[in-house]
């Protein structure tokens, strides 16, 4: 007897795994009758275990075994066609012409239809999903120097942005933005590892097997009130049944800036800039001429330094990565344990992290109708880097501020400063920032959970998930006592930092906790064979805390002890808790007719305890249709299309991304006074609080289409999508008349959010050769509407503009002459003159130009989150040889710098080349920059316009990696079934026309370089 | 094994996870109380009353000693200070960020005391303690309003707990701010104690403070009569104890703190969660003399200005001017208030480079409000100055008295002997102002006196401004004889159409929807 099914593929499992182990166990009980055998390999001739095989047009289904082997009874052996199908791979119909012994090859799928994916609390098939979702697989992971999750998805997915502003090591995280930017606070999208609400950084990217993105409505509305910015779902990697398999990969490399800012290091060449802009605006020079010609004359280097701070403090860093995993199984249970070890210096000098990762799994089916999983991961992670300003991602502006005369040590071994008047009071010694004092943080990271399901009747499905993660971290920040000398005469010159002065050593402590449990009931049943009905109903609970606490001390004998046991005065604590809470309900109803015609819809109902009784629930549908269009008849007899599905979907989502407790008004502790030298608490309303606020909702539309062309070697997928955000949670801006008051959360204003995007993808094998090349692109803009009360700001949040707009005078160009000053609109204050910024005259106090520039004159002049991003693949592989090549990118966008890197002589710092011989003078009057005038002088070149306002667009090549497969005639020779060697280069190529550094960082604000990554190594199996 | 089992693990699970409990979502802050819980027991409204003083903080730290950096008495060299654009006339509305200290910290401080005051009718606790703590919290709200009348004008009357409502309040005429001043003060002055206070209640407003405050207001805006008499009241207030502290220097020194000559200070201490930085800002940029920064220093300009020892002015020709320093035999304050070239500074001798240029950029440094001083003393680290800031003391009302008195009545008997007891104490010999001076020459004598005396306390950039000798003081350049700066000239610029007030931070007007609108000129 066979235990037959129509459409095996309708039953949606959890898990692939599980539906593998599922089936082995239904052939190995079942199997008994034979009338036509057979065996199913892959390409390579191996054999495919968990194959469904079919008869056409009968309600016939066996599945192979772990040898790949099947057994089926059939009607007419001369004329039934075999129908095999299997995740990944193409389906393949047989005719058996009388053979009852057949092997069949089964081709590996070029586009993704049999894919299983994961979405919410579930799988679906792709060709069934009627949402947009990308997957990204862990092939595209494989073998990068990916240091954070977060990183994997950069260039690889169409409407997901991924813009990494710091490369420094363990804080290297990139933010993900799914369909641009809808919302005017946290837009980050939920993240979800292996069932639970979790982050990027709390896994080794070694582990992911796959990452779905939920870019719409109809797939993200399953999680409700967090999903409005889309939902990246991750799954680990779990064992397969098998002989236990090692996994090895080491990979060792470099890492340096992607670009570091070009300072002037000649010290007479800065001496004499910095007189010229003194000259610039009439005053006298600063650096005599014996001063500068004393420098000239000058041999000992550490006297007369002309030192390149950048080249001291920046340097190449060594990175290494080693995976080991342990994988297998028996029909019942399968494992897997994966260790991980990164060792990552940073390109500032002395900065570490290192990662230690340990992942453990086990699946097991119990009993016909009962499975069970655990899923244990581990991450131990610590960071060193300067304890100056709290962190090393100052130190471009740290180096920036020390000029070129600041000496590296005195003749004694003693810090320098220098023996040149210099302009500012505070001589710091870079040396002293990265080689003394301790900043270490350590962080842990533990996701444990486990489920498991019951199938008491055929078709219903009871899952339990429960898990909990936990986190904790500590800080150690020892700040040293360090004095700068002059190199000349030996004096001790200024003490290192602001203060405090004397040595002081900040504990900190912090954990948090996040319990969830699930669970859902589902069931799938086919009527009347064209209808296929799956219902799903669940229940979620979810519960935070958190704790810190920080300890500070003072009064250390040396910078060498560092413990608060060391330290003697002024001891000082501080610490507090907080929680939060989530409940929710919801239901999923998926029906299909003839797997022609799809309907899903979705509800959920969140209450969160960050809003008031009244407030706290909300009720977030969805709908989605899909027309598989290639299943009609009238597409049966053409070989273009080999797929052709339109869907549609309609959704709410929600966003409760703000503080704990916006509605519940409060009194603060710790305004203190002092009286007769007694410190006396006290209590003061410091924020207003809001009883109103509710669930931001989004509503989004969707419209695509999936198209796959010549038995799937090129697909196309499309879609169109619109999203209107409503009531968005964002504090507001009030006048500080308000008591100073901190402000309150509401629900200001409305976004709209809309675009298309593209993805297509090619892959072809020609003879030996396999290629595969990829291009996705998001084209989105966002609008804000119904906002409240305009923000004002240099960014701007104002009904029919970008998000954050930049806002401020709009630069036309540089003054020429004395006439054109003259007759051209300027600012009240300051002298402008021939070789300054004009700029643009649009109004005044009285609503028209008014020759005066100032506040009234501020107008939109950019956006700070592109148009456009896009992405695009290559893959080639030849006989061993495998190449690929990731690419990247934004435009339309801008940023706004400013600060150390782009002001000359910035509160005393330096000035970049740029500047050198680019400045307007009466002879150099087409040069980009105006006169050379320092910072701090009274013009207005330097204020907030639209001259230093960038164009940040930028394409880059994310990573080429070639490698090399050995082959396993030579493998097999030393007991090992697979050895791969490879070369890697992450960010070697960036085009842009954005001045400064990094684009990609000028985007995020940060001031820690993104690194150029330069890696080889090796995989090896066994 | 039966399924059955797993159906009761599954519900347990989920039984476990609280499911059941309804108040999973009960959750508040932990560390802040609820306002429906306060404001029931006197301990309630002490805490209540201090979070109202601790916006002291807020208009003095970063305030009190850099406003005569705005005048030619002291010169600032870092604009990122908040304070060098003011003096050069650059100020925006949207800053530097001096400008918006005094703003903040006293709307910070309207409100709290807004909120204290509309709560405090509901505490039940003892009678008299409640109306003085409610005299100390109006005190507070009309110190807070005058500094902001003074500095802005015309400001927004809030009376009220912060309110939402609030953020489109125009401004208010300045002369009904000015009422309300002094409706509180008048208020303030019926409850509050004349006896000095004791223990930890050293440091809360008097009835004293309560009448200087009012005196200065009225002072400010010319009332001559009723500030002088305001004065008086003072100066006659039995019980309180006011007298001149014996030392001028010894004024501005730790040990003497809350001495009688002290109406009402804000109270800093030393441990850094109250504290200042003034000796880092004061003190001398020279690792070797104090950890300090020379933020604010003494003019050459003003340091010209001290008379002799015996109260004439200094001339070369001055039988007492000294040929080989011109700043020897002068009034003894000078040595009590400034470094200069030729004394020690913490032990050392005063910096001076290779081409004689003393100290940092103006050539002197200031010893007022610092614990440095011509012997070696213990460095102060920054954020632990602890020595308190005065604002409101005896000679100052003395020569408020002798202003008021003498532009209403003329320089009687009174005037002269007001003075006369402010240069007594400060060493001059003889102290008294020669006798028959003019109306007018007598009102020379109080400006130049409350110049010399107040230096470095932040009460010359107001006085200029109503004298209205700011288009003069304040709109030229100031030499700079520092060896950083030599021969420098600093220019200020001042224009009396609009320079006489701060600009309006920009942030209000932007976030009133334009219901605040600026201050002309800017």
């Amino acid at each position: 007897m066979l235990k037959t099914k129509k459409e095996t593929y309708m039953i949606k499992l959890r898990q692939t795994l599980i539906l593998l182990c599922f089936l082995f166990y239904t052939v190995t009980l079942y199997a008994q009758t034979q009338a036509v055998t057979g065996t199913v390999t892959d390409n390579t001739g191996a054999a495919l275990a968990g194959v469904t095989v079919g008869v056409k047009g009968k309600k016939l289904v066996a599945v192979t075994d772990a040898n790949g082997r099947f057994s089926i009874t059939i009607g007419n052996v001369a004329t039934d066609v075999l129908v095999l199908s299997y995740v990944g791979f193409q389906k393949r119909e047989v005719s058996l012409n009388g053979q009852n012994n057949i092997t069949v090859l089964l081709q590996p799928a070029t586009g993704n239809l049999g894919e299983v994916v994961v979405v919410g609390y579930g799988t679906q098939k792709r060709a069934d999903l009627t949402g947009a979702v990308s997957t990204i697989k862990a092939d595209v992971l494989n073998d990068r120097p990916i240091t954070d999750a977060s990183q994997a998805l950069s260039g690889t997915a169409s409407g997901v942005w991924v813009n990494q502003s710091s490369g420094q090591p363990g804080s290297d995280g990139a933010n993900i933005l799914i369909r641009g930017v809808g919302t005017l606070g946290n837009s980050y999208p939920l993240v979800i590892v292996d069932g639970l609400i979790s982050s990027m950084g709390s896994v080794n990217p070694s582990d992911i097997a796959s990452i779905t993105v939920l870019k719409d409505a109809a797939s993200a509305a399953i999680y409700g009130s967090r999903a409005a910015n889309g939902v990246v779902l991750i799954q680990t990697k779990r064992g397969k049944k098998g002989a236990p398999q090692f996994d090895f990969t080491t990979s060792f490399g470099s890492q340096k800036a992607t670009d570091l800012p070009h300072q002037v290091t000649n010290s007479v060449q800065y001496m004499n800039l910095y007189n010229q802009a003194l000259a610039n605006q009439g005053q006298p020079a600063f650096f005599t001429p014996s001063t500068i010609s004393k420098y000239q004359d000058g041999k000992d280097p550490l006297i007369y330094p002309n030192n390149d701070w950048f080249s001291l403090i920046f340097g190449p860093a060594y990175i290494n990565d080693n995976n080991l995993k342990i994988s297998g199984g028996t029909d019942a249970t399968q494992y897997m344990v994966s260790l991980g070890y990164l060792d990552q210096n940073g390109i500032v000098k002395n900065d570490n992290s290192k990662r230690y990762s340990a992942l453990v799994n086990l699946n097991s089916r119990i009993s016909k109708a009962v499975d069970f999983g655990i899923n244990m991961n581990l991450i131990h992670q610590t960071q060193n880097q300067s304890w100056y300003n709290g962190s090393s991602n100052g130190m471009i502006t740290e180096v920036m501020r020390a000029l070129p005369m600041y000496g590296t040590y005195t003749s004694t071994g003693q810090y320098a400063g220098t023996w040149v008047n210099v302009i500012n009071a505070q001589i710091n010694n870079p040396y002293s920032m990265v080689d003394e004092g301790l900043n270490r943080g350590i962080g842990n990271l533990m996701q444990g959970s486990g489920f498991f399901n019951v199938e008491p009747i055929k078709g219903l499905k009871w899952n339990v998930t429960g898990g909990l993660n936990y986190g904790d971290g500590q800080g150690e920040v020892f700040d040293p006592l360090i004095y700068v000398f002059n190199p000349l005469t030996g004096a001790q010159q200024n003490q290192v930092g602001n203060g405090p002065p004397s040595r002081s050593l900040t504990d900190s402590y912090s954990n948090n906790l996040r319990t969830t449990l699930y669970s859902t009931l589902s069931y799938t049943k086919t009527i009347a064979t064209d209808h296929s009905i799956t219902a799903l109903i669940g229940y979620n609970q979810e519960q935070y805390s958190q704790r810190s606490f920080q300890s500070y001390t003072e009064g250390f004998q040396t910078n060498s002890l560092t413990e608060l046991n060391a330290g003697s005065t002024n001891p000082q604590v501080a610490g507090t808790s907080s929680a939060y809470a989530i409940r929710s309900y919801f239901g999923r109803l998926n029906y299909a007719f003839k797997d022609k015609y799809l309907l899903e819809a979705n509800l959920r109902s969140d209450g969160s305890s960050r809003f008031a009784a009244n407030k706290r629930w909300g009720f977030f549908p969805s709908f989605s249709a899909g027309w598989r269009v290639i299943e009609e008849s009238f597409l049966k007899d053409q070989n273009i299309f080999s797929n052709l599905k339109l869907r549609a979907s309609w959704g709410r989502l929600g966003n409760d991304q703000i503080g704990l407790y916006g509605y519940i008004p409060t009194l603060s502790l710790g305004s203190l006074y002092d009286f007769n030298s007694q410190i006396t608490g006290g209590v003061a309303q410091t924020a207003l609080s809001n009883p109103n606020i509710t669930w931001e909702t989004s509503t989004k539309k969707d419209a695509g289409v999936e198209m796959g062309f010549f038995q799937n070697k090129l697909s196309v997928e499309a879609d169109y999508f619109d999203e209107q955000r409503s009531g968005i949670l964002q504090t507001l801006n009030i006048p500080w008349i308000i008591g100073n008051l901190t402000p309150p959360t509401v629900n200001l204003a409305g976004v709209n959010n809309r675009g298309w995007e593209l993805s297509t993808n090619y892959s072809q094998n020609i003879g030996k050769l396999k290629f595969n090349v990829g291009f996705n692109v998001t084209h989105v803009r966002n609008k804000v509407t119904n906002v409240l009360t305009p923000q004002i700001g240099t960014n701007v949040i104002e009904d029919g503009q970008p998000i954050n707009a930049f806002y401020m005078v709009k630069a036309t160009g540089i003054f020429q002459t004395q006439q054109e000053v003259d007759k051209s609109a300027k600012p009240a204050t300051n002298t402008t003159a021939p070789g300054d910024i004009k700029y643009q005259d649009i109004s005044g106090p009285n609503g028209k130009p008014d020759g005066v520039i100032d506040d009234n004159d501020r107008q939109i002049v950019g956006k700070p989150i592109p148009t456009w991003t896009y992405g695009a693949n290559l893959s080639a592989a030849y006989q061993g040889v495998d190449v690929s090549v990731l690419l990247q990118g934004v435009a339309d966008v801008q940023s706004y710098v400013g600060g150390n890197l782009y002001f000359p002589f910035f509160n005393g710092a330096g000035i970049t080349t740029n500047w050198v011989g680019n400045t307007w003078t009466p002879t150099n009057t087409t040069a980009a920059l105006p006169r050379l005038l320092q910072y701090n002088a009274a013009t207005n070149n330097y204020m907030t316009s639209s001259f230093w306002l960038q164009n940040a667009s930028y394409t880059r090549i994310k990573n080429i990696q070639v490698g090399y497969t050995i082959p396993q005639s030579i493998t097999e020779k030393i007991k090992l079934k697979y050895v791969r060697i490879y070369v890697n280069a992450q960010n070697p190529f960036t085009f842009t026309k954005f001045q400064g550094l990094d684009p990609e960082s000028a985007v995020g604000g940060s001031q820690y370089p993104n690194m150029k990554v330069f890696t080889g190594g090796i995989t090896v199996r066994f | 094994m039966k399924p059955y089992k797993y159906y009761i693990v599954g519900v347990l699970l989920i039984m476990m996870s609280g499911s059941c409990k309804k108040d999973v979502f009960n959750l508040s802050p932990t560390d802040k109380l609820s306002p429906a819980s306060f404001w029931k027991t006197s301990s309630d409204a002490s805490a209540g009353l201090t979070g109202c003083y601790s916006n002291l903080w807020d208009i003095t730290e970063e305030v009190l000693p850099y406003m005569d950096v705005l005048t030619p008495n002291a010169y600032s060299n870092y604009p990122w200070e908040g304070w060098q654009a003011i003096a050069w006339g650059n100020a925006t509305s949207n800053g530097p960020g001096g400008i918006t200290y005094i703003w903040q910290g006293a709307y910070s401080g309207i409100g709290r005391t807004n909120v204290f005051l509309a709560n405090i009718g509901n505490v039940s606790m003892d009678a008299t303690l409640k109306a003085r703590m409610t005299g100390e919290a109006k005190f507070l709200r009309a110190l807070y309003y005058f500094n902001l009348i003074n500095y802005y004008g015309d400001v927004p009357l809030i009376l009220t707990p912060p309110d939402i409502s609030q953020a489109k309040q125009p401004r208010t005429p300045v002369a009904q701010v000015r009422q309300q001043i002094l409706k509180d003060l008048d208020d303030a002055a019926s409850v509050l104690p004349a006896q000095p206070y004791t223990g930890s209640d050293i440091g809360r407003a008097t009835k004293g403070a309560a009448l200087t405050l009012k005196a200065k207001v009225l002072l400010y805006n010319g009332q001559w009569t009723d500030a002088a008499a305001a004065a008086q009241s003072v100066m006659t207030l039995s019980g309180s104890g006011y007298a001149l502290f014996p030392s001028y220097r010894g004024l501005f020194l730790p040990a003497n703190e809350n001495n009688n000559e002290v109406i009402f200070d804000v109270q800093f201490e030393s441990t850094g969660k109250y504290s200042s930085s003034w000796d880092t800002y004061l003190g001398l940029y020279n690792a070797s003399y104090t950890p300090g920064w020379s933020s604010i220093e003494p003019t050459q300009d003003f340091v010209d200005t001290y008379d002799m020892k015996d109260g004439s002015t200094y001339s070369a020709a001055n039988p007492l001017a000294d040929p080989t320093d011109k700043y020897n035999n002068r009034d003894p304050r000078l040595d009590q208030t400034i470094f200069r070239k030729g004394v020690n500074y913490n032990g050392l001798p005063y910096p001076v480079d290779s081409k004689g240029f003393a100290g940092i950029y103006t050539g002197f440094s200031f010893k007022k409000y610092t614990v440095y001083d011509n012997a070696p003393t213990p460095m102060v680290s920054y954020q632990k100055s602890y020595i308190n800031g005065i604002l409101l003391r005896y000679a100052d009302v003395l020569l408020m008295y002798a202003e008021a008195q003498n532009e209403a009545v003329g320089p009687d008997a009174s005037v002269y002997d007001a003075i006369r007891q402010v240069r007594q104490r400060a060493g001059i010999n003889p102290p008294n102002l020669p006798a028959g001076l003019s109306q007018s020459q007598m009102r020379d004598r109080i400006m130049h006196e409350r110049r010399i005396e107040f230096v470095g306390e932040g009460l010359y950039f107001s006085d200029v401004r109503r004298w209205k000798t700011a288009n003069v003081e304040l709109n030229r350049a100031v030499q700079l004889n520092g060896s950083y700066k030599a021969g420098v000239m600093d220019v200020r610029k001042y224009d009396p159409n609009k320079n006489n007030l701060f600009p309006i931070p920009q942030h209000e007007i932007d976030n009133s929807q334009n219901a605040i609108k600026q201050n002309p000129g800017y």
